[in-house]
Order: structure tokens, then sequence, then C-alpha cells
């Protein structure tokens, strides 16, 4: 064939591809080429995308070894044959110049020194030294010594493998993932309102809705894909309406019919006068809240999740038990929600009246579908709990849940910080199903499906992201293992929390990455990781749908997959050297194995043998321990759901349809969830049942506006709100790689108002820093482009690995959920 | 053929009401209209060697005044030393 008509087949495969996505017709002139099409040569596998929480699914075509081609999946619901700019590149990350290749350990004169420069070592001497160091400190100081933290982007059996390796094999709770950064307020507002995690509703709403509300969330840059989605129903139903509520004017703003912008905490003000116009206006739904509902008034002053010995600690009452409530009655609540009158929000907020009156009467109105929306703004917020319970209460009171089209929805920021962080209970107080460490039966049930002796698995909380970084740098906690995150540039307040304790002395800290991270480089040793079709993996999305992909490509040099590390570190332990005497002396039968033998060859996930990998495809992880490991360890982990009301289907459907949300009972998914129409789990005789709390109930909350952290005052007048921006997705440690990704946002800016800039003689590219009472920053100011602040308040986004806002940021947690607030602290701004 | 030859088919998501500019605008961009509507979806066709003006274009696209959302559905990378392409 000629390179012109090669050319132009492969053009009429584009347009085609293009049509087919937004349901246009197809041109003539490509359907006439595609019949000569010679594309055949190509083969096309699906794959998730490995960059946000939306769950898109990408096909990719291999030829030789490496990709060459992909195009939006036509057959997903999720995406329906469209990718965004992130999902464009996701053949280009694998192949980055600094791509880690072999594992490096800093040594000097041939020996490990914490002091050393990084030289390549093998697998075998990384593990060695590992190894010596974990069991020479839990010999010395106990479970509680060791720690390790992952990640929203392991798959969903690496973070199963590793959650195992740590509480049943380590018998140690300290193990977190990133996820504490970005959803840990939304999975306990969902626990305190319905006693179950994730969303009752699904993508399906966007189709369904009247009315749509952006809580802080910028879905047009950070969600594209489902904002196309919202685009179509607004364009194409001129009733719909888009509200967006934010600190600072962005890009989501072009399509709001109805902008707010308020004063940065104030949002838990807003909520509350809705809830109390629904109340004064008549709108509650009395036969929904009488049959569904329960109230409880929730304990305040709760803190700030600092240090103990941090005066606002000191000075707030209810910091032993913030997540403590009691019930109360409507008639109570009502009076508490009474004192957000119009007048007193428009004060706090500095939202104008009218604006508050039209977003409270789209919810009020009962004519009017409305699905909410939010991701960081609520929760990287000190009381991200409470807004997230907040919401809930406006859609409780309503009865605008759980059916098509009105639907609170919290949407995620990784690509499986729901299917792995939370649905397998990698976070330190969490077992897998939405269990909970500190739960006796909840152990003994976890122990029973694992296999275990009795009163294995510890009854302490594991140390959460933040306080592993206070432990690194008080010596509590002394060997460390990261993998799939850059903690040191996503953590707030690296220079006085996290740096010191990953070079502090008494540590040994291990980071497995793909690329040299800033993480990597504050790292004794690195070991090099496979990243996504480099193995089978699995990811779950923010809507509760699981999705598969094979293994496509091999990993380059001696890059292996976090599972295959996981499983082959367990080998170099027994239990007689991590498991205490009293519990071997009790049950004998555990004397003297492996790790690797009690936790993975333990007869449930070494069940399936290697020859059940799809032969069109290669599995590292089969042949090299000689079983199907993904498999056995999806089987087990399922074991916990089914029955249980997280039923996920058998392991091979997956990787036949494009994912499935959960509960699949009898080979069905769940769209919406306490619903009878829609949720087989429903068994109350009536329309909608709460199963996540023992009386079938959800829980609304009387919780009032509380102050931050810290406000700008005469010394650091500016607020600072750190987020992202399009083409960088959260560290940047994959996206800056990529170089044309790179160009188009080269370095963090910080946006701020032209008048705050011409009042300090600044003009647009003027060199400033930003300084906070923990740091300082040096940043290029931008006074256009797509974020613009109001006045008072300056954004600087995070992804810039030499210009790391979080020297900056405080590490002011939520007290419920432990989930740090990036998106306030005061900081003032100085001409260089 | 010597250069890497890459081809990229775009969907524009953009305001029925402003169509119309959004269309003229396009005339700066290296793009290549394939179809479009009144609804406001537009299907736009790249074929360049840069593969950095991909990402570039996208980028200019998703912040064009009038366009809710710039997605990519194909890219196809064509290598040179590929049979037939060579020819």
């Amino acid at each position: 064939m000629t390179e012109l008509s090669r050319r132009d087949v492969i053009k009429a495969q584009a347009v085609i591809a293009a049509a087919a996505a937004v349901g246009l017709p197809i041109p003539a002139a490509a359907q006439n080429l595609v019949t000569q099409a010679d594309l055949s040569e190509l083969t096309w596998s699906k794959a998730a995308c490995r960059f946000c929480g939306t769950g898109c699914s990408i096909m990719v075509a291999t030829k030789a070894g490496r990709v060459v081609a992909t195009h939006g999946d036509s057959l997903a619901e999720v995406n329906r044959g469209l990718n965004c700019v992130k999902g464009y590149f996701l053949s280009k990350i694998m192949y980055g110049e600094d791509r880690l290749t072999t594992p490096l350990l800093r040594k000097r004169d041939g020996k490990y020194a914490k002091d050393g420069e990084f030289e390549p070592v093998s697998w075998d001497e990384a593990f060695d030294l590992m190894a010596e160091k974990w069991k020479k400190t839990l010999a010395e100081k106990g479970p509680k010594a060791i720690g390790m933290f992952g990640s929203g982007q392991w798959t969903v059996w690496e973070g199963y493998a590793a959650s195992k390796l740590m509480k049943a094999g380590f018998l140690s709770n300290n193990i977190d993932p990133n996820a504490r950064h970005c959803m840990a307020s939304a999975v306990a507002g969902f626990m305190r309102t319905f006693g179950i995690d994730e969303p009752m509703g699904c993508y399906d709403d966007f189709e369904n809705a009247d009315a749509f509300v952006l809580w802080g969330s910028n879905m047009a840059e950070m969600h594209p894909i489902l904002w196309t989605r919202i685009s179509d129903r607004r364009f194409s139903h001129p009733h719909v309406k888009v509200a967006v509520l934010s600190t600072y004017t962005h890009r989501s703003f072009d399509l709001a019919d109805v902008p707010v912008i308020f004063k940065p905490q104030s949002d838990l003000a807003i909520l509350n006068y809705i809830a109390n116009h629904i109340i004064q206006s008549g709108a509650v739904n009395e036969a929904f809240v009488a049959e569904h509902v329960n109230f409880k008034r929730g304990v305040t002053d709760i803190g700030y999740g600092l240090r103990p010995e941090h005066p606002l600690e000191q000075a707030a009452a209810n910091t032993k038990d913030p997540n403590a409530s009691e019930p109360m009655g409507f008639e109570e609540f009502k009076a508490f929600v009474s004192e957000y009158t119009l007048e007193k929000t428009v004060e706090l907020t500095g939202v104008p009246a009218e604006q508050l009156e039209t977003l409270a009467a789209l919810y009020a109105d009962p004519k009017v579908k409305v699905m909410s929306l939010w991701t960081m703004g609520f929760n990287q917020h000190t009381r991200g709990v409470w807004a997230n319970n907040l919401i809930y209460n406006i859609h409780l009171l309503t009865g605008k849940i759980a059916t098509p089209g009105n639907s609170p929805f919290s949407l995620t920021g990784q690509p499986s910080a729901c299917g792995t962080a939370r649905e397998v209970g990698t976070f330190s107080h969490r077992l897998p199903a939405d269990m909970q460490i500190a739960n006796p039966e909840h152990r003994a049930h976890a122990e029973e499906l694992w296999k275990l002796p009795a009163g294995s698995i510890p009854d302490w909380l594991g140390s959460h992201a933040v306080k592993q970084n206070r432990d690194l740098k008080d010596g509590k906690i002394n060997c460390y293992w990261v993998q799939v995150t850059n903690n040191m540039q996503a953590a707030p307040n690296m220079m006085e929390e996290t740096f010191p304790g990953y070079r502090n002395p008494d540590n040994f800290i291990v980071v497995s990455d793909a690329y040299p991270t800033v993480t990597c480089q504050a790292a004794d040793l690195i070991l090099p990781s496979a990243m996504w079709v480099e193995k089978e993996g699995a990811f779950g999305n923010a809507e509760r749908r699981t999705q598969f992909w094979h293994q496509l490509v091999e990993a380059p040099g001696e890059a292996r997959s976090d599972l295959w590390q996981l499983v082959e570190f367990s080998k170099r332990f027994t239990t007689d050297e991590v498991w205490p005497a009293e519990l071997l002396d009790a049950n004998p039968a555990y004397k003297g194995k492996t790790l690797f033998e009690v936790l993975y060859a333990n007869g449930q996930v070494d069940r399936f043998p290697a020859t059940e990998v799809d032969p069109a495809y290669h599995n590292a992880e089969a042949a090299h321990f000689g079983f199907y490991l993904q498999k056995g360890l999806f089987e087990e982990y399922a074991s916990f759901g089914r029955g249980h009301g997280h039923d996920l289907a058998p392991f091979e459907t997956y990787h036949e349809v494009r994912g499935l949300r959960w509960p699949v009972v009898n080979g069905q998914e769940t769209r919406w969830r306490f619903n009878a129409e829609h949720d087989p789990y429903v068994k109350n005789g009536k329309p909608f049942h709460f199963y996540g709390n023992k009386d079938g109930r959800a829980n609304i909350f009387a919780l009032p506006y509380e102050p931050p952290a810290e406000s700008p005052d005469t010394d650091y007048p500016f607020w600072l709100s750190t987020g992202r921006v399009l083409e960088h997705w959260h560290s940047g440690s994959m996206t800056q790689r990529v170089p044309e990704l790179h160009q188009a946002v080269p370095e963090a800016l910080c946006f701020m108002h032209p008048d705050d800039a011409t009042e300090m003689n600044l003009r647009r590219g003027s060199e400033v820093k930003v300084v906070s009472r923990r740091g300082e920053i040096r940043v290029r100011v931008e006074t256009r482009g797509r974020n613009k602040p109001p006045r008072g308040l300056v954004f600087v986004p995070w992804f810039d690995a030499r210009r790391l806002i979080n020297k900056v940021t405080l590490d002011a947690t939520d007290p419920i959920s432990k989930q740090t607030d990036f998106k306030k602290c005061a900081v003032r701004i100085e001409p260089v | 053929m010597t250069q890497e030859l890459h081809i990229a088919s775009l969907v524009l998501r953009s305001d029925p009401a402003q169509l119309a500019a959004v269309l003229a605008g396009l005339d700066a961009l290296p793009v290549e209209i394939a179809a479009q509507d009144a609804s406001g979806k537009v299907i736009l066709l790249m074929e360049t060697e840069q593969e950095a003006a991909i990402a570039e274009t996208v980028t200019r696209l998703q912040l064009m005044d009038g366009v809710a959302s710039a997605a990519l559905v194909y890219h196809h990378t064509i290598h040179p030393d590929e049979e037939g392409a060579a020819q």
C-alpha cells in the first residue's frame, strides 16, 4: 500500500472513531476508505486509564512490544470513545528517558550509608538489606516502628497484597494510602451519614439531572470527560442549570448559570443556609424524612489535627472524640440551622443574596433533580467530614437522593482511590469491605478469611499519612516503604515535617517508583517499578466500577511490579522472626513458615494455576511465582464483600466487560444503591433502605460553621489556595516527563488579582516569594489566564517539583478524617 | 518518510450559540474540520510530524471561548521504518 493511501485509511479510521464517539454521522469519504482498511495488523486491547478517578477505558494497540496507537474505547459507558489530554499521553508515560530500571542504594565505600550516593544494586542486595533493617527494627521496637505508604494508584491486588503483608504479616496497622490526602473526608462523611462507603448514584445521573452544582470542583480541567457529559446535557436541554462554587474563578465558570465566589471555609455556612431555606420554605420531603432519616448533633470545637502541643489543639474542647454525636429531633435541627439566615450567610461568605437564593431554590424545588459534585474543595478542609455530612443533609431533607439524577456525588482524583485505597481497606483503620480495625468482630472475620490465628491482627489504630511523617521525624517509625506515590511533594509542611523525617539518621526509607521523584531523592533505597500495562491490573473508579486490563508490554530493565516486590519480599521473613512467641506457642502449626507461605501460598491465593492466564497475554508475576497471583488475590479479597453489599463478579468477567458497578448480584451491576427498584440489598419492603446503618436510616447532622486553622492577618495578608491544572496531574511525576505536556505549562505560577499586583508594583511575570510561617517559594506572578482569584487570595498549583508549594502549606487536618487542608492558609507576597 | 507521523482525531463540545465564532477561530489552528453539527459538536482531524502540536492544539482548543470541552479520540503513530509507510 502506498504511503498516501495508508495515511488516508488511518485518517478515515480516526474520523470514524470520533463520529461514533459523539453520535455524528460518518462522512461518506471516510466510510468508503475503511472497507479497505489494513489496520488488522495491530493488536488492540482495552485498559483503564491510569490517571484520574473518572475511569475512562482506552483501546491500546501494540506492535513489536511497544504501544503505537490509542483510541477512546467506544464500548465504554464512562467515556464513550473520548479521551482527555492526560489519557492521550498514556502510551508515552512509560518511555521517559529517566525511567528507573535498576534498584539504587545510597552507598559509600561499597557499603550502605545514609549520606552516601545512589549506586545500582541487584534486587537481592536491595531486599537483603531491607529485610535486615526490618528484622532489626521489629525485634528491637516492635511492629509500630515500621510503616508503609501506598496509593490510590495501586492496582486492586497490589493494595490488597500490601495491606495483608502489613496487617497480617508484620502485624502492623501502620499502612496508609495517599488517598488520605484526597478522599479520607469523603470516606468519613459516607460512614457517618450512611454507614457504608462510596456514592449511591453513578455517572448515569449526568443524563438525568436538571441541575448540577459544583462545590469547589473544577471539573472542566480536572474531570474533562465527565464535564463533556455535563456540557452535553446543558446544551441539549435548555432547562438545565449549572452552578459553580469556588474561592476563585476557573474554567468551569464558563458554563455556570449561577457563578458563586465565596470566602474560604464559608461553604459550611452556605450549606447550612440552604438547609434552613429548605425548611423555612416548606420544601422538606416530610414522608421521606419520617421514614428514612435520623437527626444527630455532632460535637463541635474539635481542633485542627495539628500536633497535640499546638495552642489551637490545647484550646479546643473536643479533640479526644471529634466523631461523637447525640440524637436530636427535627424541631431541634430546625432551630439549629435557623441561625443561618440569608443576612448572616451573606456576611460570612461574601456571596450576594440573590446568588444564594437562586442556589437554594435549585435544591428546594421538588421538580428539579440535582446532582451535587465535589472533590478536594470539600475533602481538603479542616471541616471536610462536616462539609460532606452537610451536603447529604440537603439531599436527605428533600429526598433528592438515590434516584436517577438526584445524586450527591463525591468525585475522586486517583484511578483507584475507591477500588483499592477504600474498598480493599489500605487505610490504617480499615480492613476490606468497609470493615474497621477497631471492631473486634471485624478483625475476627478477617482472621478467619485470611486463615490466621485468632487475635493476630493488631487492635491498635495505625498512624495515618500526616502522623507517619511526624513519627518518622520523631524517630518512632524507623523502617518505611513508599509505593506509587510522591509524598515528599504531596504532603503538607514538608520542610518542618516530611523531609526531616526521611533524612532522620535513625530511619531507613525505601521508595518504589517508575521515575526519580523528589521522594526517591529523599530515600535511601529506590526500587524500580513496572507501570500501567506493563502488568495485569484492576482499578475501581468513582462510580463503584471495577475494571481490569491485561499485561500488554514488558517493563524495562529490572523494573518489577509493586505486586512482585511485595510478594517476593515476604519470602525473606519467617513467622518466628516477626510474630510474638505467645501467638506461635498457641498456634504451633504456623511456626517456621515464611510470610509468603502464610499470606500468599496459603491454599487460597495460590489455588489458580498459571495456565489459567489468557494465553494471548504475558503475565510476569504468574510466570515468576508459578500461579495466577492476581486471580488468587482478587478472589480471596472478593470473599470479604460477597453477600455483604460489596459483591464483585467472578475474576474472568472483568476481562470481558468494560467494568461493572458493585454490588454485582446474579451478574447484574447496581446503578442506584439504597433504591428498591435498582438495589437487590434493599430488603425492608420500602422504596428506600439505607442498609449501611443498622436501623436502615441515613443520618442528618447538625454541624456549625467554624473558622479555619489560619486566616490572613496583617503579617500574612493573603489566602493561599493550592490545586491542579489540566495538563498535569497530581504531583506531575509522570506527566512532567512527557516533553510536550511539560511545555504546555512549564512552571507553577502564582495566580493573583491584577489590582493586588498593581498595589504591590508587580506585573505579570514578576518573580515573587510566597511566604508563610513555615516556609517560602519563588514563583512568577500570573494576573491573566484561566484562574482568576478575587482580591486577597492567591492560587498556586502544586505539580512543579522545582517550586514546592508544600514548603508553605499548613499541616492542619480534619480531626475526624486526618486529611490535610491544602486549600487555605495565610501567606504574604514579597517582590524579589 | 524520515520522521514519525501522527494522525489524531479530536472532538469539540461547544456552546451551540457560539458555534460560528468557534469555527472561525479554528482557522488559526493546524486542524481540519471533518464534521460538525448545529448542536455544537465538531470533529477535527490533525496530521503532524510534531507530536507536541497535538497537545498544544488541544490545550488551545480547551481555552477557546465557547468551547466547553476538547477531547481526543484517536491517535496513531506511523513510525518511519514501518512497512508500507516508507513506500
